[in-house]
């Protein structure tokens, strides 16, 4: 599987695009999003930007999507220029309470050719910020996230960097309640281990959190065991271990740990866990989405499992 | 409408060339039962390519005949074959011979050579044109469409060209790519990091990569699965779609579909619509644009027989500009006349992320099956026709 959809809502508004030239759309009910369509009259970003910064009513904007920032004749371009954009224009978004950054479907560039840089200075650019969610794990930076108010944050990725899982581990985010990871695959830089993951699950740091999603995870048996006798699992409500490699010995581990009993659902959407598994994780009378169910490749003996989004 | 050569008066012989027993001879059949109108006479292709001269001397003036599809029929498709191999062999071009035509036709899936398939039908669909000239009445015969039609259609590279000229927007294309070292040079130089690559005479998607790189790496989607066996490299159509990631399966799928003649086209990002790659079949009759029908895809490749699923196109088109829109029906209709000798033309077209811009990808002589589609009024797309040949007249 790969990216076919752009996004449709941000902060619960409508996604529109905003075309240079035409007045913005509704701040209040929709989202702008703003990408370089193929073959249109703009081809660089910073003219694109330039037009949304004069439009009428710019400064209303609550929720904004970033999509294609490249030239299709360039490929994919590092996103660093347009951090540095949208960072020197925060005084014109004094309302932004919602950011997506990189809705890039596969028909424009891969999830893993996406080149992301440091976005770490948008934290303090923007201190009303309530979800930030960005796509792309190669080159990309979060710095030190230190944020009062956000309360969701996503990071998709093909495959995202250690140093990337642990910069989240060691976020600052009191607000947060919906915290989500993709981690990928090896092949695309998703080199994350659970050491990694060590400042997520031990729980202190995100006292308000409900909803830990960490999705598309190549190692998910291992990652489930590690979720299961985390402490973290007491203090959420909802799990999601979707879109990874999940099988048996993780759901196993999963419904041998008291804590999951707390829970309000459990989501495994694209997984690798027999009926007898499924049944295991009903049982327990919570919430259960497992949708999707996958079939090892086998080649030469050996059994594949992959992850859902990966090139 | 210009599509007569000569007029043909109401009482005429009503011929239909196809492939027994496929639905498009029974949709036109049953429109013309609908009108009152006594059956076509059905020119069977495996009689036409078994005995091209004799076949047509049944069709008498005054005529009007339909040209359909030659169908997938494992004969008809060899003789095919074996009318394209003198033209192959006098260009010194990749071609197979009888011997091989009659081991890789029944094989399931196989790719079978597409320009030497092409040459057969220009040379059997030119006992028809023939047929025509030789009957020089003032109520002669009609071809419809006309064989020029069909031919521009079933070349991309001409296609393209001819579409060009004529103001329609298409992809960016890369002339004569003759293997993968040309095509990545190609890409370099045209800055053309992602681009399809199909064969210049192929249909229904068979041999087509959708090829995308960056520094990354390279990815190639393709309908074609690759066979290393004792003979070397065979190639088959699949279903399934393949992804190959390695360089080396990339320059050996490029490299064996080469010889076979292809045209590379800059890969439009297609607009989404709910959450699927999705892009636009229009079909044109008489000048006028009567169907959209859009194509949802997981995949690059959004053909309905390898998974693509038929959608409603307001989904797209209530989400473009009046001014895009617009521009679409313009296009539609530029390419009509860019095939005068053609009733209907099916046409396929990409409208790119952004929503302004649109490209047509391909034009299909034979596009007019679409099973369930019809006007407010319950007429599909052979009662139009029909409708459309009667005003002519």
């Amino acid at each position: 599987m790969t990216i076919t959809a752009n996004l449709k809502t941000l902060l619960g508004y409508d996604v529109v695009d905003f075309d240079a030239g035409e007045p913005l759309p509704e701040p209040a009910r929709e989202a702008v999003r703003l990408a370089i369509g193929y073959g249109g009259p703009i081809s660089e970003f910073p003219d694109l930007w330039e037009e949304f910064m004069n439009a009428d009513g710019v400064e209303l904007t609550e929720a904004l999507v970033i999509g294609n920032w490249s030239d299709p004749e360039d490929g994919a371009l590092p996103s660093e220029p347009v951090v540095e954009l949208i960072v020197s224009s925060a005084d014109r978004l004094p309302g932004l309470r919602a950011l997506f950054f990189g809705d890039i479907t596969s028909e424009e560039c891969e999830i893993s050719w996406i080149e992301q840089s440091d976005v770490s200075a948008l934290w303090g650019a923007f201190p009303k910020l309530e979800e930030f969610g960005i796509r792309g794990g190669n080159n990309l930076q979060l710095g030190r996230i230190k944020h009062a108010t956000l309360k969701t944050l996503k990071v998709e990725a093909g495959g995202l960097p250690g140093t990337v899982v642990r910069e989240i581990g060691a976020a600052e985010l009191p607000a947060l309640e919906h915290l989500e990871i993709w981690l990928g695959t090896s092949d695309y830089g998703g080199d994350s281990e659970p050491a990694d993951l060590a400042g997520i699950l031990d729980g202190t740091r995100f006292p308000k959190l409900v909803t830990l999603a960490l999705r598309n995870c190549e190692w998910a048996d291992g990652l489930a065991a590690w979720v299961a006798s985390a402490p973290i699992l007491a203090r959420i409500k909802r799990l999601d271990l979707s879109l990874g490699t999940l099988g048996d010995i993780g759901v196993d581990a999963l419904v041998a740990s008291p804590a999951i009993r707390g829970l309000e659902h459990i989501n495994i959407e694209h997984h690798y866990v027999s009926e007898a598994g499924i049944a295991k994780l009903t049982a327990l009378g919570i919430d259960v989405n497992a949708k999707d169910r996958k079939e090892p490749d086998v080649d030469r003996g050996e059994e594949h499992r992959y992850v859902a989004v990966s090139e | 409408m210009t599509i007569a050569p000569q007029q043909v008066p109401l009482r005429h012989q009503a011929v239909i060339v196809g492939a027994a027993g496929d639905p498009r001879i029974a949709g036109y059949q049953a429109a013309r039962a609908r009108a009152g109108l006594p059956p076509a006479m059905l020119l069977d292709y495996r009689d036409l390519v078994a005995d091209p001269e004799g076949a047509v001397a049944c069709i008498t003036a005054p005529a009007r005949v339909r040209i359909e599809s030659p169908g997938r029929d494992a004969s008809v498709l060899a003789d095919l074959l074996v009318h394209g191999i003198e033209k192959s062999a006098r260009l010194g071009l990749h071609h197979l011979s009888r011997q091989q035509i009659a081991q890789q036709v029944n094989e399931r899936g196989r790719l079978l050579p597409p320009r030497q398939l092409f040459f057969g039908m220009e040379s059997v669909l030119g006992h028809l044109t023939r047929r025509v000239c030789e009957i020089e009445t003032p109520h002669g015969i009609q071809l419809v469409p006309d064989v020029a039609a069909i031919l521009l259609a079933f070349d991309k590279s001409a296609c393209h060209d001819c579409l060009a000229t004529n103001g329609v927007p298409v992809p960016a294309a890369l002339p004569d790519i003759s293997s993968f070292d040309a095509l990545r040079a190609a890409m370099e130089t045209a800055r053309m990091p992602r681009v399809f690559v199909k064969l210049r005479h192929g249909s229904a998607a068979a041999g087509t990569v959708a090829l995308a790189t960056s520094k990354f790496g390279m990815h190639a989607v393709t309908t074609v699965e690759m066979v290393s066996g004792a003979g070397g490299l065979r190639l088959y159509n699949t279903r399934a779609l393949r992804r190959y990631t390695s360089p080396a399966e990339i320059v050996r799928l490029i490299d064996a579909l080469a010889p076979h003649g292809l045209q590379v086209e800059a890969w439009v990002p297609k607009a989404s619509v709910d959450g699927r790659v999705a892009d636009l079949r229009i079909l044109v009759i008489a000048g006028v644009p009567v169907f959209r029908v859009l194509r949802k895809s997981r995949h690059p490749i959004t053909n309905l027989h390898l998974g693509g699923e038929r959608a409603d196109a307001d989904a797209l088109l209530s989400r473009m500009s009046a001014k895009a829109v617009a521009a679409l029906d313009a296009t539609c209709r530029a390419v009509a006349r860019a095939f005068p000798g053609a009733l209907q033309i099916g046409i396929d077209v990409a409208v790119a992320c952004g929503l302004a811009q649109h490209y047509v990808l391909e034009v299909n002589a034979f596009g007019d099956l679409l099973k369930g589609v019809t006007t407010k009024a319950g007429l599909d797309a052979y009662d139009l026709q029909l409708r459309a040949m009667e005003a002519a007249t």
